[in-house]
């Protein structure tokens, strides 16, 4: 089987495994974020919410900033199903999200939920987007992958495309040229997605775009921001001297790299490294921190914060 | 004694305590010689045959011949009996393989018989960068000889920073700066027979003028990422722009602000539990650990420009 009927099988397919399996418990795991404006008594709420359905919290991460009445959380949490069941922890926490007049309030069982769709927009570096396939078939990306989109073609013979031909994910080229964005034809191929993922995707969404596709949008920028904003950030930096270089994982925004920050990393650098070295190093940081930026966003770990900034538990 | 007269006494102290000391401690001197020449075969080979025939023993080498310059940069660490090879022959056999070379540069060191480096420390209202230095060095773990202290922020009587000071025979001059007046003259007057300067979170810039004019090296410590927030308030611009990196950055100062070449940079990761105290507090550890660092690795002459805005740091 290929594509969505593959995804709803293999979804269907883990909670049968789980609910019928005789050796393993009937308990399920679940994460629940919450922000709404600060008072007394949230915690005591949500946390007797979930004991009073037998629920066991494993887990909390609890933030008000000083400055701000504003109440973040997210609990992790296992429970029964037969006790509990799904569409009830739903309402459950939906009454408190209304009581509370909460801005946000999500709940996720990542083991009966559907995962995450995704689309991918690469260019014609290849490093990010091999490693997120690679952590995929992996299983360590909890996601499913709907296509891959890129304004770069790629030969039939290519490691990409046979991975992809193999595992039934479509790519889509897209050639890109002034004033042609391709933008209608994107937003049509990633329609059915929760998030887009440009894992070095070199051209830049315009407002229009972002507005219509209305959800998040992960870009890995090669650089340590807001130092060396826009091209080849490794050059600029191994003329800088610069004795540390970095990646940045971030929301996308109208403003060029200027989205909330979600993951920071840095290697050291030295007078031995030359400009294929810097790269190179880079090219590592860019793929565990996109990759760690995924991960920490599926796990409902990243919550936008202030104008400029994440929460990330 | 105070001052000029304990610090040549303290040297001597020092020698004569190696040298007469019993038997049960070797003559043997711990040297450190950079070199940087033209790049050419037989380098290594001429260096290290030259410190063997001597007696010496090599601990270490560092070497360095970047892929698209032919320049040759060494660092050799070693140790040498000053009977068998005295320090002026020392001095005078480096000399005769730097003119062989055609070195640009190719500097000596026996930090147990040369005089300290004697710096003066610059600083503002901030404390925490000359406190921890002034305590270091306390603790002899800064290798230099502080001439002064100087800052354009008044400090009273009954300061720990002052009375630290009169403690150790450290003068500390107070040269408030306003517009028009950076009391430069002064100031180069003050730092004239000092090897290096240190700018301890020194919030005044230095003019081309008194740069050329100094003309040796100024260490600078920068409270952010360079080339990120240059400028003032870097934490407050950090803390803005939601990063979820801070870091320092010290460098040599040239003209253009906060642009010199950089000798060594530090990051810690900040969070959304941060607030702007936590910002600044954490950028303060940094700061101090990151100057201090290059301090000592500039005293241990492990810090050589490189093309025009860098360095090599072995």
């Amino acid at each position: 089987m290929v594509g969505a009927q593959a995804r709803v099988s293999s979804s269907l397919r883990r909670a049968a495994a789980r609910a019928f399996s005789s050796s393993t418990s009937p308990f399920f795991r679940g994460i629940h974020v919450f922000q709404c404006p600060d008072v007394v008594g949230i915690v005591a709420k949500l946390s007797e919410c979930i004991a009073s359905k037998g629920g066991n919290i494993h887990c909390v991460d609890v933030f008000v900033p000083e400055n701000k009445r504003i109440f973040y959380s997210r609990t992790e949490f296992s429970f029964d199903p037969s006790r509990w069941p799904r569409h009830v922890l739903e309402s459950d926490f939906q009454k408190l999200a209304k009581h509370f007049g909460a801005e946000r309030s999500i709940v996720r069982v990542p083991d009966l939920d559907l995962r995450y769709k995704i689309a991918v927009l690469a260019s014609k570096q290849d490093h990010c987007l091999v490693d997120l396939l690679h952590r995929w078939q992996d299983q360590r990306l909890p996601v499913d992958i709907n296509c891959i989109i890129s304004n770069h073609p790629r030969a039939p013979n290519t490691h990409v495309i046979r991975f992809l031909e193999r595992h039934g994910i479509p790519f889509h080229c897209l050639p890109t040229g002034p004033g042609k964005k391709r933008e209608e034809e994107i937003l049509e191929l990633v329609e059915d997605t929760d998030f887009l993922v440009l894992a070095r995707y070199m051209q830049i969404l315009s407002g229009g775009f972002l507005q219509a596709y209305g959800k998040d949008i992960i870009n890995i920028h090669h650089g340590l921001l807001p130092s060396f904003k826009g091209g080849n950030p490794s050059r600029q930096a191994f003329e800088a001297g610069v004795k540390l270089i970095g990646a940045t994982s971030h929301f996308v925004t109208e403003e060029l790299d200027a989205g909330p920050i979600i993951e920071q990393m840095v290697e050291r650098v030295s007078h031995k490294d030359n400009l294929t070295s810097f790269v190179m190093k880079s090219e590592n940081l860019e793929k565990q921190c996109l990759s760690q930026a995924i991960k920490s966003y599926c796990e409902l770990r990243v919550i936008p914060y202030e104008s400029r900034k994440t929460v990330v538990f």
